[in-house]
């Protein structure tokens, strides 16, 4: 195992490898023709034909319409303002009954955000419900960047300075930080 | 955009001079699959999903998926009027659509073309949107058309509809009585419902289907259907009269009360597949549960051999997929690490093999520790990027290979790493104070790459406040099992 040689800047953690992708991709797409694609393909032409402003999601290039990227922009009057941050969607096969999988894929510094982008956000777990869709999560996601639940912490320093040390924290956020590409 | 018209969706209505219509289009559509509600039915607090849809959300919830009000699919109860309603809109949003766009092409045309009266008070009233959106083509512009417009202006026209519906059921129940006193008296033959034409009553269900397909929920059916067809009001209801008696609602079971082969004998009498484990069996007995009662639920129900035919689908996808996930990767709550680091020893071994190689490497460099600052160990910078560190299924792996490191070269360092396992008590307490004080260690450096790898000149104070959210992280990781490698 050579970890100079894989490429896994656009790999998301825990996915299959790219001949495992494509063998993959085609099981899905010809078995569940109905609910599943359907669904996406509905909610992907919401998005598309009535965008919100700082919310975007679209899928893959590999052609699987259950892999998603999606990008928010980090709210005004946070520490996140202006930020670009991308996240991974993954949607199991009895979608909408079970919740997508989203993870981060920008580093980021959030008292509910562990360091490998796992978000602990009720609606995503125990609180997820058939009628929510990637809008909701993702508008979700972006005010759980301007009010961060310290109750909970994955990351207790994080969630210390959110509520000690804003400056330090804005700082460590900023220091986090990184653009990725595509 | 010709592709529009393979996929329909509410937002079809955006670019044309109808975008009003994209919310009244998304209020008769099923919140669960986006589609066009299919035999709609209400719960207990008054939310309307298809029947389908809500009775497999119950059976895997118990609650409304809307406001989470815990319901159970025995209170479901049809909502008449949100079918029509559904079923008179389908029929004609084609031409509607087709109607909309042309008029947005005329409006291109000439804007001072008189035609129709009803198409120009449309025109005339959202021109400003549709000029600007045709000149920019921003996606931005459309926006303050169509979604600040919320779906409430359309749900008082639901709500007005509503009172027909009252008046419908009326209908219904007269005509129920009408073809009661026809129906009778003759040689076993049924009169249509929709057409009155009378023919034997095993071939009234396939006659039905076809006689009021005009309220076919698929929008694409209705594009030859022509005007005429459409169903007068309580059509739909009307039908319903005569089909309830045929099928009864399958119940649920409780599956913990049944054994292995009751329930492989439940499933045999109901005509379904019966192999599989308990667990498979249940799940297919549900979403039997679920498509059977859905159906009797239906104004058009199938045969049982096309539910068997969608039972088969989901056995295809959804029932073997979900056999599988859950139980792998190692997020898992059993996941059973023990194993995976057997199976894995070959990599471990490779990757410890190649990080003290690298380490040997670098070693030709002396590490150097100045003035109680904290140098790093040089291997992560050099073998292991910053990105792959944060790969959570690699981690354990590195972690695994930064443990182990120092251990080769233990002489040349001026303070032992930890080796804990073996070192008595008190060596080792003397040796975290030194490595406090001098050396990171390999746990803090991680820490370091992980939570501030931009913050290059961090003093080790930075570094040691930095291990708490490493320990909290580390717990949802398999251990990296110092007893496995430690020599």
């Amino acid at each position: 195992m050579d970890f100079a040689l894989e490429d896994t800047q656009n790999a998301a953690p825990g996915l299959p490898s790219m001949a495992e992708q494509q063998k993959l991709a085609v099981a899905p797409r010809k078995a569940d023709t109905q609910s599943v694609t359907k669904r996406l393909q509905s909610e992907l032409m919401t998005l598309m034909m009535s965008p919100t402003p700082g919310i975007s999601a679209f899928p893959d290039a590999d052609g699987n319409l259950l892999h998603w990227t999606a990008t928010i922009v980090g709210p005004k009057d946070t520490p996140y303002a202006d930020l670009n941050l991308k996240l991974s969607f993954e949607f199991p096969g009895n979608y909408p009954y079970t919740a997508p999988t989203v993870q981060f894929k920008t580093p980021i510094y959030h008292p509910n955000i562990d360091f490998s982008g796992r978000i602990c956000l009720d609606i995503l777990k125990d609180k997820w419900s058939a009628v929510y869709n990637v809008q909701t999560v993702l508008l979700s996601l972006q005010s759980l960047l301007g009010e961060p639940n310290n109750a909970s912490p994955l990351n207790n320093e994080a969630a210390q300075l959110h509520q000690n040390d804003p400056e330090e924290y804005q700082r460590k956020v900023l220091a986090r930080h990184q653009d990725i590409d595509d | 955009m010709p592709e529009q018209y393979e996929f329909a969706d509410s937002t079809d209505w955006l670019p044309t001079p109808l975008a009003a219509l994209a919310p009244l289009e998304s209020s008769l559509r099923c919140q669960v699959c986006k589609d066009f509600f299919t035999t709609p039915m209400m719960t207990s607090c008054s939310h309307t999903f298809c029947s389908l849809c809500i009775r497999r959300y119950l059976s895997q919830e118990g609650r409304c998926p809307a406001c989470r009000e815990p319901d159970q699919e025995v209170k479901l109860r049809r909502n008449w009027v949100l079918e029509e309603l559904v079923a008179n809109f389908t029929v004609s949003r084609k031409r509607l659509l087709d109607f909309a766009r042309s008029g947005m092409e005329s409006l291109e045309e000439d804007a001072t073309e008189t035609q129709r009266p009803k198409k120009r008070r449309k025109v005339e009233q959202s021109t400003p949107n549709g000029t600007e959106r045709r000149s920019t083509r921003s996606q931005s512009k459309k926006m303050p058309s169509s979604t600040n417009q919320p779906s409430l202006p359309s749900t008082p026209e639901v709500i007005e509809d509503s009172e027909e519906g009252s008046v419908y059921e009326d209908v219904e129940s007269q005509s129920a009585h009408f073809t009661n006193g026809t129906k009778e008296p003759d040689d076993g033959l049924v009169a249509c419902p929709c057409c009155h034409r009378r023919m034997k009553e095993n071939l009234i269900n396939s006659h039905l289907d076809k006689c009021i397909s005009g309220n076919s929920h698929t929008p694409v059916d209705d594009t030859f259907s022509p005007a005429p067809q459409i169903a007068p009001p309580g059509t739909i209801a009307y039908a319903q009269v005569k089909r309830s008696k045929q099928n009864d609602r399958l119940p649920f079971i409780n599956y913990s009360l049944l054994t292995d082969n009751a329930l492989r004998k439940k499933l045999r009498d109901l005509g379904i597949p019966s192999h599989g484990s308990k667990d498979l069996m249940r799940r297919r007995h549900t979403e039997w549960v679920n498509l059977w009662n859905a159906n009797c639920d239906s104004t058009n129900p199938v045969t049982k051999r096309q539910l068997l035919q969608e039972l088969k689908v989901w056995e295809d996808t959804l029932g073997r997929q979900s056999e599988k996930t859950g139980t792998s990767g190692f997020m898992a709550k059993d996941f059973d690490s023990g194993n995976y680091v057997k199976n894995q020893k070959s990599n471990f071994d490779d990757l410890i093999r190649q990080a003290r190689q690298k380490r040997a490497l670098a070693s030709n460099i002396p590490v150097q520790i100045v003035n109680g600052e904290t140098p790093e160990p040089p291997q992560p910078e050099n073998t292991i990027s910053d990105h792959e560190l944060r790969r959570p299924d690699l981690l354990h792996l590195q972690n695994e290979a930064l443990l182990s490191k120092p251990k080769s070269d233990a002489d040349e360092m001026t303070v032992l790493p930890p080796t804990r396992g073996l070192l008595p008590t008190t060596q080792m307490e003397t040796n975290k104070k030194i490595e406090q004080q001098t050396y990171p260690g390999p746990t803090s450096s991680i820490s370091t790459h992980l939570s501030s790898k931009n913050m290059a000149s961090q003093s080790s104070a930075g570094t040691a406040s930095d291990q708490a959210p490493l320990q909290s992280y580390m717990g949802d990781l398999p251990e990296p099992s110092f007893s496995a490698y430690a020599p």
